[in-house]
């Protein structure tokens, strides 16, 4: 398991991080000042640190120079998008600088990054009898490979990413295709199909009246 | 070329041209003087030698004393008596000096002519008369020697144009001195204007300066300090204002992006996944909200933008009906917190917008209300003092620190943001506030004490009516 903490006064946006990231299948902590992130920091290890600069008592500039011997990441996250900001953030050892309004899926690809690079997850998702290396985009099924073009590829990691919860359809399009979707679900039904057949998932990936599909875990 | 070299070359080149020309004319006079005496008396003594001889020439005497030689006779007395060289009489073949010269021989009978001439390293003045007496003629000569003069003016050069040497040694470097001795705070005021011009606005021209005792340059510093504050003044307050500029960007930004990222992230959420209806209700709840709150900002916004732009219809009222009409706007208001309002009014007639002023209040008093706990009062007061009518809004709530009370009204300050957040607030009420009073000429004055409650009041005019 992976624990984050989120340092943000925001109480919207603490709430925010925290679903979004709990979804993704993070445990997470919510701090709302300063000085309780740092008591906590201190008590708990924690695989990443989100970080607020504008906080009350004290700021993310000086929690990031106090816990910078502790090597844990740290992702700053702030409304103060000039780069001075961004430079001393980066210099005092941050992994990575995001600006609200930020989008919930960046993020989310920016903590896999920074946890990646850290060794705190590996690029590799195994699940039953199939194993996927996200560095080499490849997948082998009984360790044999199998061929998958990118659009089946990035399904397969989205619906691993999502287990057991419903997805639109729409949604799924746009995650994939990257345009705004205009009415056509027939291109993600058939790359679906494709998916189950090739791995065998048919019992997996499960179709939801009316939304979209469904990634289950079989017990 | 530097100040103080050019100082030195002039005064130094005047001083030597002046002394110069001066002591040469004086020279020259002296000399011209002196040979005018002296030829003056030559001539004299030549008339007088002329008279003599033409007198005793005539005279029958001449037949009585024939072997005495008058000639020889006169030359040995007037010799005697003259110092005006040598006297000659005779035939012009005699004469002391004729030279190539003509002027002897254009003499006419009876006229004297005179010249300067030099034979050698000597300088003569030589002076001869005509006589023509029995068809004879007789010259009468006197001769004198002016070397003396000529030699006395060339040492007077001499010695001068040493004077002059020595004299200009001494001056330049008298002159040297000074020129320095005067520039020298004028490098200093130089030296001190590269510092503000490199940035340095706090450096000021020290006492050495004053110490000169050159009342020109003693102003000149003053004024130059002088100057330097205001510069320096103009310099702070462009950066107060940057600054407050800045300030008030960096939290727009912040207000306006935190709500946007959670409303653009609970939709995004929302519209990914299929939830469960009570988590749906949550996540809603959660864009109604920072939606709400970006609507009060955008009007708060607005207004301060209107505020600083337009111009307002002033209007005569009555103070009693301002606070009758104050009294019902604010009753939800009161309901809500369970508030309990006092007045205090003196009834006066003012000069407001009576919108904007009644908006303003309605701040302070729902800002009072934030701060108080139920059951608590607030007091209204309007008192009349001089030309001015006094209108303050009294809480009992837990006040505001020292430290936060000077960023107030600086937009988007928040003294408790959470709490203010839940309030609904977005920290810019006071501003507001502070834009209206500013309209009505006035500050807002806010005293406060930590735990016993918070006073703002301001001032507007009174309508005196006769």
């Amino acid at each position: 398991m992976i624990d984050i903490l989120i340092v943000e006064d925001e109480e919207s946006i603490s709430n925010l991080l925290k679903i979004s990231l709990t979804q993704a299948g993070y445990t997470c902590h919510t701090t709302y000042d300063g000085e309780t992130a740092l008591e906590r920091i201190n008590q708990n290890k924690y695989d990443l640190i989100l970080l607020d600069i504008m906080l009350p008592k004290i700021d993310g500039f000086e929690i990031m120079n106090y816990i910078k011997e502790l090597k844990i990441p740290v992702i700053f996250i702030t409304a103060v998008s000039n780069v001075d900001n961004k430079v001393k953030g980066l210099k005092l050892g941050a992994e990575d600088y995001i600006t609200k309004p930020f989008d919930i899926q960046e993020l989310l690809a920016r903590v896999e990054v920074v946890l990646r690079r850290n060794n705190k997850t590996s690029d590799k998702i195994v699940y039953k009898n199939i194993e996927i290396d996200i560095t080499s985009h490849t997948v082998k099924k009984d360790d044999k490979i199998v061929d998958l073009t990118k659009k089946e590829f990035d399904l397969l990691l989205l619906f691993l990413k999502n287990k057991n919860v419903a997805l639109y359809r729409e949604v799924i399009y746009e995650r994939i295709w990257g345009d705004e979707f205009f009415g056509d679900t027939r291109t993600v039904d058939l790359h679906i199909q494709r998916i189950r057949k090739k791995l065998n998932l048919e019992n997996e990936i499960k179709t939801v009246y009316k939304i979209g599909y469904r990634f289950e875990v079989l017990e | 070329m530097r100040f103080s070299f050019k100082i030195f070359i002039i005064s130094f080149f005047l001083v030597i041209s002046l002394l110069g020309v001066g002591g040469f004319l004086i020279i020259n006079s002296n000399f011209n003087n002196e040979l005018l005496i002296k030829k003056d008396s030559t001539i004299n003594s030549n008339k007088m030698l002329t008279m003599i001889y033409y007198s005793i020439s005539l005279n029958d005497l001449n037949e009585y004393v024939y072997e005495f030689n008058i000639t020889d006779y006169i030359l040995k007395q007037f010799q005697n008596i003259s110092n005006n060289g040598e006297v000659f009489i005779g035939e012009k073949a005699n004469l002391k000096y004729i030279d190539n010269s003509t002027f002897i021989n254009e003499l006419n009978d009876n006229e004297q002519a005179s010249r300067i001439f030099k034979n050698g390293e000597q300088s003569f003045f030589q002076v001869v008369t005509k006589l023509n007496i029995n068809d004879e003629d007789i010259y009468l000569e006197n001769l004198v020697d002016i070397t003396n003069i000529y030699e006395l003016r060339s040492q007077n050069y001499k010695f001068y144009c040493l004077f002059l040497i020595i004299g200009s040694l001494i001056s330049s470097s008298i002159i040297a001195f000074f020129s320095i001795y005067i520039t020298s705070p004028l490098k200093k005021l130089q030296q001190t204007t590269n510092q503000i011009a490199s940035g340095n606005f706090s450096i000021r021209n020290d006492d050495t300066l004053k110490a000169m005792k050159s009342p020109e340059l003693v102003a000149l510093a003053t004024d130059f300090n002088n100057m330097t504050n205001r510069v320096e003044d103009y310099i702070k307050e462009l950066e107060d204002y940057n600054e407050r500029q800045e300030n008030f960007i960096s939290r727009f930004t912040h207000e306006l992006k935190t709500p946007l990222t959670s409303i653009i992230g609970y939709a995004d959420i929302l519209r990914t996944y299929d939830i469960e209806p009570k988590k749906r209700y949550e996540l809603a709840n959660y864009i109604f909200k920072e939606g709400k709150r970006l609507e009060d900002l955008s009007f708060h916004l607005l207004n301060l933008i209107i505020l600083k732009q337009d111009k307002f219809p002033f209007k005569t009222y009555n103070s009693k009906q301002l606070f009758r009409e104050l009294t019902q706007t604010l009753a939800i208001l009161l309901k809500k917190y369970s508030i309990n309002l006092e007045f205090n009014i003196e009834e006066v007639n003012i000069f407001i917008e009576p919108v904007l002023l009644k908006s303003l209040l309605y701040n302070l008093v729902d800002n009072a209300c934030k701060a108080s706990e139920e059951n608590n009062k607030i007091i209204i007061s309007g008192i009349k003092n001089d030309n001015l009518y006094i209108i303050s809004v009294q809480d009992f709530g837990k006040g505001i620190d020292e430290e936060n009370l000077k960023k107030v009204t600086e937009p988007f300050y928040m003294v408790d943001k959470s709490r203010a957040r839940k309030q609904g607030g977005a920290g810019l009420g006071l501003a507001l506030c502070k834009e209206i009073a500013t309209l009505h000429k006035s500050e807002l004055l806010i005293t406060s004490k930590l735990g016993v409650g918070t006073k703002i009041s301001f001032s507007v005019e009174v309508v005196n009516d006769k």
